[in-house]
């Protein structure tokens, strides 16, 4: 469970988010809605432990998320496997030479055993039919088939929570229907799947609860519980 | 100026090479095996005093050259002439000098030094080569840097291509903000290169990096990477038996 007290966050005084408090629960699928600039992707900065609250407090399963406590190492790769992140911009998270080592770097970071690793990069890789690409460079392949890749990379390491920054962006129609499916057949699995979409119709077919935010950078839909 | 252009040039060149690869099957014995094997033979010819383990070098080389496509045997031909000919005229002297057979040597060794370097690049991705380097334990991370490093220089270069293309389809005649331009290109190009280290290194953190790295190989031994290792401990027999 995530819960967000009274967040705060100023990029140079520039208010990024004002106010949000709000209790993600496991197992239920979130939509955040809004318009550019209101604050979604320093949302998912904080909620990833890449940027910190200028006021307020993260807690993670009970447990306060600040700069202090991440900087501990065994704590930040504890904290990291148990949130799974897309970017929007598939090409910066693809940094290894294949598709197969890009989807087994996580599992050599959690330091499963050699067979295991071997074990579910094939899995991933039938699952998100990558077999004909696990060869290639992720820099060469289409927006597509990238995005795939990075969501195969993620879900390999399996975490509990999952977050995808505009999922569907930069994808033609084939490519958002195989996605838009894809998060749907992950509904069941019991993870906690946040989604920052300005796809209506992505957000209607998929989210358990609609979480908008607005250009004052507060959530004003569902109302704070 | 002329410095920026032949980097683009050579990210230009990477491109194309990885746009033409892309489809490529993966080479079915194992990289490491052959880069292994051709730094052993170029080493073992420099070191060898007898002709007869530098010709049967030159003749599994010339035999698996004739193996491959036309337009890859052309490509390590024009690769090879330079380097021959420039040798046997540096050479020319030795035979007014009476020692023939010191030019035939040296000029064979050259010959034999860059057919196997380019029988290997023609074969061999770019990536497999230096992911041939990773299977020494603590290389891997360095071979990632390097992999990281190269992938970077093709998205700029790629970047600021589009960037310069942009600038094209704006300039129309002779005009001198053309040459200004292009320190906007770098500039943009720069700002672009920290943005995309820096996301990739949050992107790195949170799939759990702590500074090491293992090189992940489905490549399993097979019957051909015995079938190599075969010829070159022949190859290595031969050459103590020589010696």
């Amino acid at each position: 469970m995530i819960q967000l007290e009274h967040i705060d966050y100023d990029y140079q005084e520039i208010p990024a988010l004002r106010d949000i408090t709000y209790t993600f629960e496991m197992g239920k699928c979130y939509c955040l809605e809004g318009p550019n600039g209101c604050g979604k992707s320093t949302l998912f900065r904080i909620l990833n432990g890449l940027a910190f609250p200028t006021a307020g407090r993260y807690l993670l399963g009970g447990e306060a998320i600040t700069e202090k406590r991440l900087r501990d190492d065994a704590f930040a790769k504890a904290f990291h496997a148990k949130i799974g992140y897309v970017f929007q911009n598939s090409e910066v998270q693809l940094f290894c030479k294949n598709v197969e080592d890009e989807i087994a770097f996580g599992l050599f970071q959690l330091g499963l055993p050699e067979d295991a690793i071997r074990e579910r990069v094939e899995k991933y890789i039938n699952l998100l039919n990558l077999a004909p690409l696990r060869k290639r460079t992720p820099y060469n392949l289409s927006g597509g088939e990238k995005k795939r890749v990075a969501l195969g990379a993620v879900l390999a390491m399996d975490p509990p929570i999952l977050m995808l920054d505009e999922p569907l962006s930069g994808l033609d129609e084939d490519g958002q229907q195989w996605i838009a499916d894809f998060i749907a057949s992950l509904k069941s699995t019991g993870k906690l799947i946040i989604i920052s979409t300005h796809n209506r119709e992505l957000a209607e077919r998929l989210a358990d609860v609609h979480v908008r935010m607005d250009k004052a950078h507060r959530i004003i839909c569902p109302q704070n519980p | 100026m002329r410095l920026n252009l032949k980097i683009m040039e050579v990210t230009g060149r990477l491109l194309k090479s990885d746009r033409e690869n892309a489809g490529r099957k993966s080479s079915p014995v194992a990289p490491a095996l052959r880069v292994g094997a051709a730094v052993l033979c170029i080493l073992l010819c420099a070191l060898s005093r007898n002709a007869v383990f530098v010709i049967a070098v030159i003749a599994v080389e010339l035999f698996r050259l004739a193996l491959m496509p036309p337009a890859s045997i052309l490509r390590v031909m024009k690769a090879l002439i330079l380097p021959v000919m420039f040798t046997a005229l540096i050479m020319l002297p030795a035979v007014f000098l009476g020692h023939p057979r010191t030019m035939l040597t040296v000029t064979m060794k050259v010959l034999e030094s860059v057919l196997v370097l380019a029988v290997m690049n023609e074969s061999l991705d770019w990536r497999e080569v230096t992911a041939a380097f990773s299977v020494a334990k603590g290389m891997a991370v360095f071979v990632l840097i390097l992999d990281m490093t190269m992938r970077f220089l093709m998205i700029l270069g790629d970047y600021s291509d589009k960037l310069l293309e942009a600038v094209m389809l704006r300039s129309v005649g002779k005009t001198n903000w053309k040459n200004a331009k292009v320190d906007g290109i770098l500039g943009t190009t720069f700002l672009k290169s920290r943005q995309m280290a820096e996301a990739t290194s949050e992107a790195m953190a949170c799939r759990c990096f702590d500074g090491q790295y293992r090189s992940y190989h489905s490549h399993r031994f097979t019957w051909r990477d015995a079938l190599f290792l075969g010829v070159y401990a022949t190859m290595i027999a031969l050459f103590v038996m020589t010696k």
